[in-house]
């Protein structure tokens, strides 16, 4: 991830950035300013979205970004992530060991909206119906009537996802893609805005069901939240020490917000020749030695919407190559198979990934 | 495929192609035969191979296959039950194999289409075959067989008059390509899989060809086509700057021709046929008429070739006069001298000086020595004698006829000019005799009479379509049967000739004396070289005489006529001079490549002597302007391209040309401006490689790249030329000067433009292995099942 994505520059980014660069007066850590992206706006007139969308995007998800970072300690990129697949209106994995925050991070976000927010703890024995619900008959009434299950939230958190057999699973996973739940021959659709936040351990295997490729592709990012800095460690002990911050933690958006703010991302201008670079990059993954299974033209899709959100929340209207270049492992890694070798290399899903990003060249502008 | 089949595939393929360089040697269907040969010889060892035979025992039985296809083919009537080789085949075999050697010697290429020759290249060919599948399948040492495969490309190209074609010397050296390749490819996968986790780089590459050999495949090409290019591109070199060619001399089909210390014979008869009739020198003085100029002589003769014969290292230059001329017991402080001043062109590339015989005193110094036996001044460095001018004294040996009639012809000056072939044939020896019969055993009047056969009384015709050269083989078709030569021939043919009457004689390689021109001065063309035999007479010495008819030079040397009352001699009066070709030459005369505007050339040529600026500074200063431009277009090309950009519209175009050319300036001044990065990393890294206050400037140039890229407005209009100016000063005045010259001067840009040429030829050798690949994988299958 690029550092200088991150820099909080939204706020007080001036429209007219053509000009003199601001910055060049400040400190010698301004020189590095790259974000923020409003060129465009200030030159011509947008006609679908105005810069008030992005100014309140920015804001907003400036917001979500302290919030969370109040729980999450040291992993700015994890958090852009995350917050880049809500506004993306996907949905994200993490996958990482035991006790590194991965519960955590999903409250976190889940915490910092207004919105409904249902945690579901997978185990053997959960049914599918306690996913999607179940019709039970109403004395009252005398008629069956519909109970609601787990998914029937703004937010679904999904703990240890590979824990519950691969039924159950399957429901959720079905309603993540279709967003609507059929039971009894009744479809309820799932209420805008829809985001699955699942976590899954990889190393506890014993007992597990993993995520068959089909059903990983449909999670549009996976993120492994890492072991935290030494220093960040220690704050995390002073700070939870005193209390729990997941319960101090205050929404500080809602849903209609996020989803005006999902409508202003889906404004975002992707070009040809970022399209054609998306498709030589997944294209890429189908032709190399090293993988196994190339990723699929969903994650195409999936990378095209991760990079509008991440463009947006860069203040940008339009999308960059480079926006692709960074979510192109947290969007590709989990969708791939290395092949035999590879891995007696020692080289993980990431590594190829980027290895390709480092390999595979811009789409050639027609004049220089 | 397995390894062995694979390897016996190509090492039949490198057969065939290495036995294409036979093909201006023989003639007929031998390669064809040959191919099929090998091919069922190597089908041999791969079915043997496959059926876990011995090792030992496969050659034998391919061997034992070969013999019996050969005789089968070719000496089908002599074996036993029309199926055993015996006793019958083998002598008749050898039979035709020492009759095709006779053909060899005697004939020049191309052969005739005989069936002992056939033989002899079909056997050659497919014995060559079968050791190469010997070496390359069985003892796994393909590089060796490339020995066999150098030795079958020598043949021809030593025995070929000129050389071979360059472009013969491709298939062979393909051949040994994929031969080596097949082998490395078996040898590697005796190691299992290749794994692929140390490189991403590969992964965008096309699975079929596996990387090292395609690797393999790129270098060795690559190599072939530059070892085969590059000669053909580059001047020929000077004699002796890097040694003589396979073949005798350089190559001789540019302007220049040239004159090797090795083969002096071959090269003469080179230039004469082939080479430009250009100047080759001018002189001035000299002996009214002009003067036979020689280069050296020829003393040795082995049967095969006229050569010089080892010499001591000679005596040193330095001005003064040198010995006297070998053999003259007069008193040479009486005899005539007469000075010549002589101009040798830069087309004339010889170590050896053109001066007349017997030569007093020369002005070359330092580098240059003489031998005292044959008086002629050869380099001692390997510099020639092209672009030198200078003076000399000569005698004017003028023997009468009576003092050579009377000169006794007993000893020999030398080991060597005395000296008759073993393998002289009789019937040589019988003619001569016959011819000589009159002379009542005075030498010098067999000299003449022999003479005088050569020219008039023999029967013989000028022609320089002879090639055959003067070996013994050829000596005794041209003397006996064809009669058709040129100067070698009646050179050669009349040293022997006096050698079997006891005359010691050597061949005189040199000019003959040129046109007059309007100042007394002679030019002497390419087309004047000439050989002519020195006959020893006691007392007298060396002395020349002109065997060659006079169609090609009108007259004998005058001490040569006198005594003899030959009437059908046509040679003029005594006094008559010798004289050039030019001047008495019939009309319909076989002469090579007469030019009829020729007298005009050479007027010019003389006109122009002596002025240095014609005389090449005007061409060398052109051509260093030629160079200097050739080296200023990288130059123009850059500043024309940047004016361009630099003058275009804002906009789209505009921008991207602008940003073109910061990439460009980077990379001219030795940056490592990724290909692959965004503007925005590049604009990243454009900011840590300059200073501060430029970097407003790079990234409102990088941001209006990515709007304008990305933004998807197609009306957005944006001035970045201000920005892309202050960009550029700002890396051009970061780097150091030497960087800064060479930025200008060789812009590394287009090395970087070069280099993606050069990506997108190995990509099309790719596609063409690629291609091979997919061919090979159709057609093996089913090899697969018939085997």
């Amino acid at each position: 991830m690029n550092p200088e994505m991150n820099t909080e520059t939204t706020d007080n980014e001036t429209p007219a950035a053509l000009g003199p660069t601001p910055t060049a007066g400040e400190n010698v850590s301004a020189v590095n300013d790259w974000g923020g992206h409003r060129v465009s706006t200030t030159a011509t007139s947008s006609p679908l979205a105005g810069a008030g969308d992005f100014d309140e995007l920015s804001e907003v998800a400036g917001r979500v970004r302290r919030a969370m970072e109040q729980v999450i300690e040291g992993k700015p990129d994890v958090v852009e992530v995350a917050i880049t697949v809500l506004l993306a209106e996907g949905h994200l994995l993490i996958e990482d060991v035991p006790g590194v925050g991965k519960t955590m991070l999903a409250k976190a976000l889940a915490k910092s909206i207004d919105c409904t927010v249902r945690r579901i703890q997978f185990t053997p024995d959960l049914l599918p119906s306690d996913i999607t619900g179940v019709s039970v008959f109403n004395q009252e009434i005398r008629d069956f009537e519909f109970k609601p299950g787990a998914v029937f939230a703004n937010i679904v958190v999904g703990d240890e996802i590979n824990r519950a057999s691969p039924k159950t699973q399957a429901a959720l996973l079905e309603s993540m893609e279709e967003r609507q739940v059929t039971v009894d021959t009744t479809t309820y659709h799932l209420e805008s805005p829809f985001m699955v936040i699942a976590t899954q351990n990889p190393i506890e295997m014993e007992g597990t069901y993993p995520l068959p490729e089909a059903q990983r592709d449909r999670f549009m990012a996976r993120v492994s939240m890492g072991y935290p800095e030494p220093a960040a460690e220690l704050r995390m002990l002073d700070g939870h020490a005193a209390d729990d911050p997941l319960a101090n933690l205050q929404p500080v958006t809602d849903g209609q917000q996020i989803l005006r703010l999902v409508k202003t991302v889906q404004s975002v201008h992707v070009s040809e020749s970022v399209k054609e670079y998306a498709v030589a990059l997944v294209g890429a993954t189908r032709r190399s030695q090293e993988l196994r299974l190339g990723a699929s033209p969903r994650s195409t899709l999936h990378l095209i919407r991760a990079a509008r959100a991440a463009a947006a929340l860069d203040a940008r209207e339009f999308v960059l190559p480079d926006d692709i270049q960074e979510l192109a492992v947290p969007v590709l890694a989990h969708r791939v198979l290395p092949a035999a070798e590879a891995h007696l290399g020692g080289r993980g899903a990431a590594d190829i990934i980027s290895g390709l990003v480092a390999s595979v060249p811009l789409p050639r502008t027609r004049r220089d | 495929m397995t390894g062995h089949a694979r390897i016996s595939l190509a090492a039949w393929g490198a057969t065939v192609l290495g036995a294409l360089v036979l093909t201006p040697v023989f003639s007929g269907p031998f390669l064809f035969i040959s191919a099929f040969l090998c091919a069922l010889v190597t089908g041999v060892g791969v079915l043997l191979q496959n059926l876990r035979t011995p090792r030992i025992v496969v050659p034998i039985v391919q061997l034992l296959v070969l013999i019996e296809l050969l005789s089968l083919f070719f000496l089908h009537s002599t074996m036993k039950f029309g199926l055993l080789p015996l006793k019958a085949t083998a002598l008749e075999f050898n039979s035709q194999l020492v009759d095709a050697m006779d053909s060899i010697n005697r004939f020049s290429a191309p052969l005739p289409q005989d069936p002992h020759l056939t033989l002899f290249a079909v056997s050659v060919i497919s014995a060559t075959g079968f050791l190469i599948h010997v070496i390359a399948v069985q003892l796994r040492q393909a590089a060796w067989s490339g020995l066999l495969l150098l030795i079958m490309y020598t043949v021809p190209a030593a025995t070929v008059h000129g050389g071979l074609p360059w472009l013969l010397f491709i298939p062979p050296a393909i051949g040994y390509i994929v031969l080596l390749s097949a082998e490395g490819r078996s040898r590697l996968s005796r190691w299992g899989r290749r794994i692929s986790g140390v490189s991403h780089l590969d992964a965008a590459e096309p699975v079929e060809a596996s990387a090292l050999g395609q690797a393999g495949r790129r270098i060795g090409l690559t190599v072939v086509a530059i070892a085969a290019l590059l000669p053909a591109l580059l001047p020929t070199l000077p004699e002796g700057v890097i040694g003589n060619g396979l073949a005798g001399g350089g190559t001789g089909s540019g302007i220049g021709a040239s004159i090797s210390s090795t083969d002096p014979m071959l090269d003469m008869g080179k230039n004469l046929k082939r080479g430009d009739n250009v100047v080759a020198l001018t002189y001035k003085g000299g002996p009214t008429g002009g003067t036979y100029l020689r280069l050296t002589a020829l003393d040795l003769f082995d049967g095969n070739t006229w050569r010089i014969a080892p010499r001591s290292p000679g005596n040193k230059l330095n001005g003064s006069d040198l010995t006297p001329p070998p053999g003259y017991t007069g008193d040479l402080s009486k005899v005539q001298q007469s000075s010549m001043e002589i101009d040798v062109t830069r087309t004339f590339r010889s170590q050896f000086v053109p001066v007349p015989y017997p030569l007093h005193s020369i002005s070359l110094k330092r580098d240059w020595r003489y031998d005292a036996g044959s008086l002629d001044v050869v380099s001692s460095n390997g510099s020639i004698v092209g672009g030198k001018k200078y003076k000399l004294t000569s005698y004017d040996l003028q023997p009468t006829p009576d003092q050579l009639h009377d000169a006794i012809t007993t000893g020999a000056p030398d080991q060597y000019t005395a000296v008759v072939p073993q393998k002289t044939p009789p019937a040589i020896k019988a003619k001569t005799a016959e011819i000589t019969a009159a002379a009542k055993d005075n030498k010098f009047e067999a000299a003449v009479l022999i003479q005088n056969w050569f020219r008039s009384g023999g029967g013989f015709t000028y022609s320089t379509q002879n090639a055959k050269g003067s070996g013994m083989a050829a000596l005794e078709d041209f003397l006996l049967n064809n009669k058709e030569g040129y100067c070698e021939q009646f050179a050669t043919g009349m040293a022997l000739m006096a050698r079997i009457i006891g005359i010691p004689s050597r061949v005189g390689i040199g000019f003959l004396p040129g046109t007059a021109g309007k100042d007394g001065e002679f030019t002497v063309k390419m087309h004047d070289m000439h050989a002519w035999p020195e006959l020893y007479f006691q007392g007298i010495g060396w002395v020349r005489f002109e065997p060659t008819p006079s169609a090609r030079v009108a007259a004998t040397p005058n001490w040569t006529v006198a005594s003899t009352e030959n009437p059908t001699s046509p040679t003029t009066a005594p006094t008559n001079v010798p004289t050039t070709p030019g001047d008495k030459e019939t009309p319909g005369i076989d002469r090579p490549r007469n030019d009829p505007n020729l007298p005009n050339d050479s007027g010019t040529a003389i006109v122009d002597s002596g002025n240095w600026f014609t005389n090449g500074g005007g061409k060398a200063i052109a051509g260093g302007l030629g160079v200097l431009l050739l080296l200023c277009i990288p130059w123009l090309v850059r500043t024309l391209t940047r004016r361009r950009r630099f003058l275009r519209p804002p906009g789209r175009a505009g921008a991207e040309g602008l940003w073109a050319e910061i990439r460009d300036t980077s990379r001219d001044l030795g940056l490592d401006w990724s290909d692959i990065s965004t503007p925005r990393q590049a604009g990243q890294w454009l900011t840590s490689k300059l200073p501060e206050d430029t970097h407003p400037a790079v990234r409102r140039l990088a941001r209006g790249i990515e709007a304008l890229r990305y933004a998807g407005d197609a009306g957005l209009e944006l001035d970045l030329r201000d920005d892309a100016t202050a960009v550029r000063q700002a890396l051009w005045s970061r780097a150091r000067a030497r960087r800064r010259w060479r930025a200008r001067l060789l812009p590394p840009s287009w090395r970087w433009y070069l280099s993606r040429g050069t990506t997108e030829a190995s990509d099309l050798l790719d596609e063409f292995d690629l291609l091979l690949a997919r061919l090979r994988s159709l057609i093996l299958p089913k090899r697969a099942h018939t085997s």
